[in-house]
C-alpha cells in the first residue's frame, strides 16, 4: 500500500504543479503542455483508482486530439513572448475583483458538486452493478441500458454541432478552379488522345 | 524489501524486452534499405559484417560522433524533449505486445486502448520538434504530420472497434485467442487493407511520407535535426512502424497462433510465428514503399476523411448486424 | 469503359499489378557492382589523373612547347622551361592546380610528343587542398606507374586520332 499511496502522492503534486503552471506560465506554448501534462497524469490517476477505461479513454481523446487542436491553434498564433503580453499583465489590478468574484463562485460549485456527492440519492441501483467484472463491462452495462437516451441526445448534439461547424467554415468560391481527383483518376488514353491527320498549310485546330 | 525485489524483477524484464526491440529496430532499418535497392535491381548494404547486418550499427556510430547543433532561435527545452518524447513513447508501447500466451509485460485488459492512446500520442514528438526548430520547414512539416496522424487514427480506430465488436475484450492476449478458428483476415479482409494503408499513413512511410517530403519540405520536422538527436527521431520512427506491424498481426494476422494447428506447425513456439507475421507486414511495408510514388496532400486528406472513414463506419454495422442476426455476439469476457 | 476504370480504383488493380512487378524484380540479377572491390570497365579514351611519359631511354618526352599552358582553358598548368647544355629544351617547372583542371582533355590532344596524358585513375582524392596541387616530379612518377596502361590505351585510340 505504501507504493500506491507514493505514487498517489507524486502524480498528484505534478497534476497540482502543472495546473498552476498552466495560468502562470508566459509562454502560451508552454501552458498548453502543461495541460498536456495534466491531462496525462490525470489519467494515471485514474487508472490507480483502477478505471483504467476512463483512463485510456481520457489520454486518446484529451491528449491525442483535442490538446493537439489547441496546441496548433496557439502556436499559429505565435503569441510566444510577446511584448504584447506586458499589457495584458498591465489590467492585473483591474481585473482582479472580477477574477476573484468568478474565482469564488467555481470553488462554491466545487463545494456543492463535492457535498452533493456525499448526500447523492443512488442514481443507478448498486445490485445492478456486476462488482465481478471489467470495469468497462460495467460502464457499457449503464450506458447502454440506464442512460441510453442522454448518451443518444449527446451523440445528437455532438453530430449538430460537427455539422455547424462546417456550414460555418464551407464556402464555395466562384471562378476558382479545382481538381476534380474523380474525373483526374477517370481519363484515359481514349479520351485525352486523338490521333489527326495533319495537312500541309492548313494546320490543326487545337483549343476549340 | 519487497518492494526492492518487484522493482528489479520488473527492471529486469523491461531490459530484456527492450534490448531485442532495439536490436531489431537496426535490423529492420537493414532489411527495409536492402528490399528497397533489391526492386530497384540494387546490391544495397553488404559491406559492414555479414550481408551488411551491422550497417545500421555503423550508421548509428556515425550518428554517435556527429555535432549535435542546436539554432540560436529554437527553443531549446522542447527542441531537446521532441527526439526523446518520440523514442519513449514508440519503446513504452512494446509493454503490451503478447510474442506468446506467457510472454507480454503487461498484460493489461485495455491493452487495445493503451496501444491506441500511445499510438496517438507519437503526435507531439512531431509538433514539438517542428514547432521548436523555429523554421519554416520544420514547421509546416510538423503541421502537415500532424493534421495526417489524427485524420489517421480516426480511421484506425474504428477499425479496431470492428475487430472488437468480434471479440468482446480489450485484452490483446484475448484478441489472439479469439482467432483460434479463423484469422480475423478472413472475415475482415477489407478492413485489413484498409488498416495497412492508414499504418502506412500513420508512421509516415511513402506514399504518405509528406512530412518529409525532400521536393518540397526538406526534410521536415527532421530538417534542424542532427547527430544523435536525429538517430533518436529515425529510431522511434521505426520502431513505431515495427509496431504497427505487431498491431496488424495480432489484429488480422492471429499473433503468436500458428496457421494451422495440426503436428508439424505447432511445433515451433508462439513467439517465432509474432516473429514471422511481424516480419511478414514489414516485408509488404518496404515493398510498398518501393512501389508507389507520393500523394498529394489534399489527396491524402480526402482518401482519409471521405473514403476510409464511411468505409469502416459502414464495416462496424455490417459487422455489429451480422454478429447481431446470426446470434454470434461474443459472450462478455 | 468508365466503369472498367471504377472497378479497377476500387480493387486497386493498378496497385497489386506494381507491386507483383516489384516482386519478380527483385529475384533478377543485380545492375549495380561492389564498387570498391569490383570495378567496372573503363574506355580506352577515360580522361582522368594526369601524367608525364618518358621515352624508353628514360629521357622526358615533353619539350616544353607550352600548348598545353596555352590551351588549358582553366589556366590550371604552368610551365617554366630551360635549354640544357646539349641543346634540348626540357621544363624545369610543370604544375597542374588539379583543383582547377576540368579534365577536358585538351592538353593531351594538343601534346605534339603524347608527353602529358590523362590515365584511366580517377581514384586520387586526398585529404588535404595542398596534395592535389601536382608538381613535376608527381607528374612523372604517375607517368612511370601508369606506362603499360598509359601506352596501350593511345595504341588502342591512334586510329581514331
Amino acid at each position: 500500500m505504501l507504493a500506491h499511496s507514493l505514487f498517489f502522492y507524486f502524480f498528484s503534486t505534478v497534476t497540482v504543479f502543472a495546473a498552476i503552471m498552466v495560468t502562470v506560465s508566459r509562454n502560451t506554448v508552454y501552458s498548453v503542455f502543461f495541460l498536456i501534462l495534466v491531462f496525462i497524469t490525470t489519467s494515471i490517476l485514474f487508472i490507480m483508482i483502477g478505471a483504467e477505461f476512463l483512463g485510456m479513454i481520457m489520454l486518446i481523446v484529451y491528449v491525442g486530439a483535442v490538446a493537439v487542436l489547441f496546441l496548433f491553434v496557439v502556436m499559429m498564433l505565435d503569441t510566444a513572448e510577446h511584448p504584447a503580453q506586458k499589457s495584458i499583465r498591465k489590467g492585473f489590478v483591474n481585473n482582479i475583483t472580477v477574477g476573484s468574484i468568478v474565482g469564488v463562485i467555481i470553488f462554491l460549485e466545487l463545494i456543492v458538486v463535492v457535498a452533493g456527492w456525499k448526500y447523492k440519492g443512488t442514481f443507478v441501483p448498486l445490485s445492478s452493478i456486476n462488482l465481478n467484472t471489467s470495469n468497462t463491462h460495467a460502464l457499457g452495462n449503464v450506458l447502454y441500458t440506464d442512460y441510453i437516451h442522454l448518451f443518444q441526445i449527446s451523440g445528437m448534439i455532438l453530430l449538430v454541432s460537427m455539422i455547424g461547424a462546417i456550414t460555418l467554415t464551407f464556402t464555395k468560391k466562384e471562378n476558382v478552379k479545382k481538381q476534380n481527383y474523380f474525373d483526374q483518376l477517370q481519363r484515359d488514353k481514349e479520351s485525352a488522345v486523338s490521333l489527326v491527320e495533319v495537312k500541309s498549310n492548313e494546320g490543326v485546330k487545337i483549343d476549340d | 524489501m519487497v518492494y526492492i525485489n518487484i522493482f528489479f524483477s520488473e527492471i529486469y524484464k523491461i531490459i530484456f524486452l527492450l534490448l531485442p526491440v532495439l536490436v531489431s529496430v537496426a535490423l529492420i532499418v537493414w532489411l527495409d534499405r536492402r528490399v528497397w535497392a533489391f526492386v530497384q535491381k540494387r546490391k544495397g548494404p553488404n559491406v559492414v559484417g555479414p550481408f551488411g547486418l551491422l550497417q545500421t550499427l555503423a550508421d548509428a556510430l556515425k550518428f554517435i560522433f556527429k555535432e549535435i547543433i542546436i539554432p540560436a532561435s529554437a527553443n531549446k527545452i522542447i527542441f531537446i524533449l521532441a527526439p526523446i518524447v518520440t523514442l519513449t513513447l514508440s519503446l513504452v508501447a512494446w509493454a503490451v505486445i503478447p510474442f506468446s500466451n506467457e510472454m507480454v509485460l503487461a498484460n493489461i485488459n485495455v491493452g487495445i486502448l493503451y496501444l491506441f492512446a500511445v499510438s496517438s500520442l507519437s503526435v507531439y514528438g512531431i509538433i514539438m520538434g517542428g514547432w521548436a526548430s523555429n523554421s519554416k520547414y520544420p514547421f509546416l512539416g510538423a503541421i502537415r504530420s500532424a493534421a495526417q496522424m489524427i485524420s489517421y487514427e480516426v480511421s484506425i480506430g474504428i477499425i479496431i472497434v470492428n475487430v472488437l465488436l468480434c471479440v468482446g475484450s480489450l485484452n490483446l492476449n484475448k484478441i489472439v485467442l479469439a482467432q483460434e478458428n479463423v484469422w480475423f483476415i478472413f472475415p475482415l479482409f477489407p478492413m485489413f487493407i484498409v488498416f495497412f494503408i492508414s499504418a502506412l499513413a500513420e508512421t509516415n512511410r511513402p506514399p504518405f511520407d509528406l512530412p518529409e517530403a525532400e521536393s518540397e519540405l526538406v526534410a521536415g520536422y527532421q530538417t534542424e535535426y542532427s547527430g544523435m538527436m536525429y538517430a533518436m527521431f529515425w529510431l522511434g520512427e521505426y520502431a513505431n512502424i515495427l509496431l504497427l506491424c505487431a498491431l496488424g498481426s495480432i489484429l488480422f494476422l492471429g499473433g503468436w497462433l500458428s496457421p494451422i494447428n495440426i503436428y508439424p506447425f505447432n511445433l515451433l513456439p508462439g513467439f517465432f510465428w509474432m516473429i514471422f507475421k511481424i516480419l511478414g507486414l514489414f516485408i509488404l511495408f518496404s515493398l510498398v514503399k518501393a512501389v508507389v510514388p507520393r500523394y498529394r496532400f489534399d489527396q491524402l486528406m480526402r482518401l482519409g476523411w471521405k473514403i476510409f472513414l464511411p468505409l469502416s463506419l459502414i464495416w462496424v454495422i455490417l459487422t455489429a448486424s451480422f454478429l447481431f442476426f446470426l446470434d454470434m455476439l461474443p459472450t462478455t469476457g | 469503359m468508365k466503369f472498367n476504370r471504377i472497378i479497377k480504383t476500387i480493387f486497386m488493380a493498378d496497385f497489386i499489378s506494381g507491386l507483383l512487378i516489384a516482386i519478380k524484380e527483385i529475384f533478377k540479377s543485380k545492375k549495380t557492382i561492389n564498387y570498391p572491390f569490383e570495378k567496372g570497365k573503363i574506355s580506352p579514351r577515360f580522361r582522368g589523373e594526369h601524367a608525364l611519359r618518358r621515352y624508353p631511354n628514360g629521357e622526358e618526352r615533353c619539350i616544353a612547347c607550352k600548348l598545353c599552358e596555352a590551351v588549358c582553358p582553366a589556366q590550371a598548368i604552368t610551365i617554366e622551361s630551360e635549354v640544357r647544355n646539349d641543346g634540348s629544351r626540357k621544363t624545369t617547372r610543370y604544375d597542374i592546380d588539379m583543383l582547377k583542371c576540368i579534365y577536358c582533355g585538351l592538353c593531351e590532344e594538343s601534346c605534339p610528343v603524347d608527353a602529358i596524358v590523362q590515365g584511366p585513375n580517377f581514384e586520387f582524392g586526398t585529404e588535404t587542398r595542398e596534395e592535389l596541387y601536382y608538381n613535376k616530379k608527381k607528374l612523372l612518377e604517375n607517368g612511370d606507374r601508369w606506362e603499360t596502361v598509359l601506352a596501350e590505351n593511345i595504341k588502342a585510340d591512334s586510329p581514331f586520332r
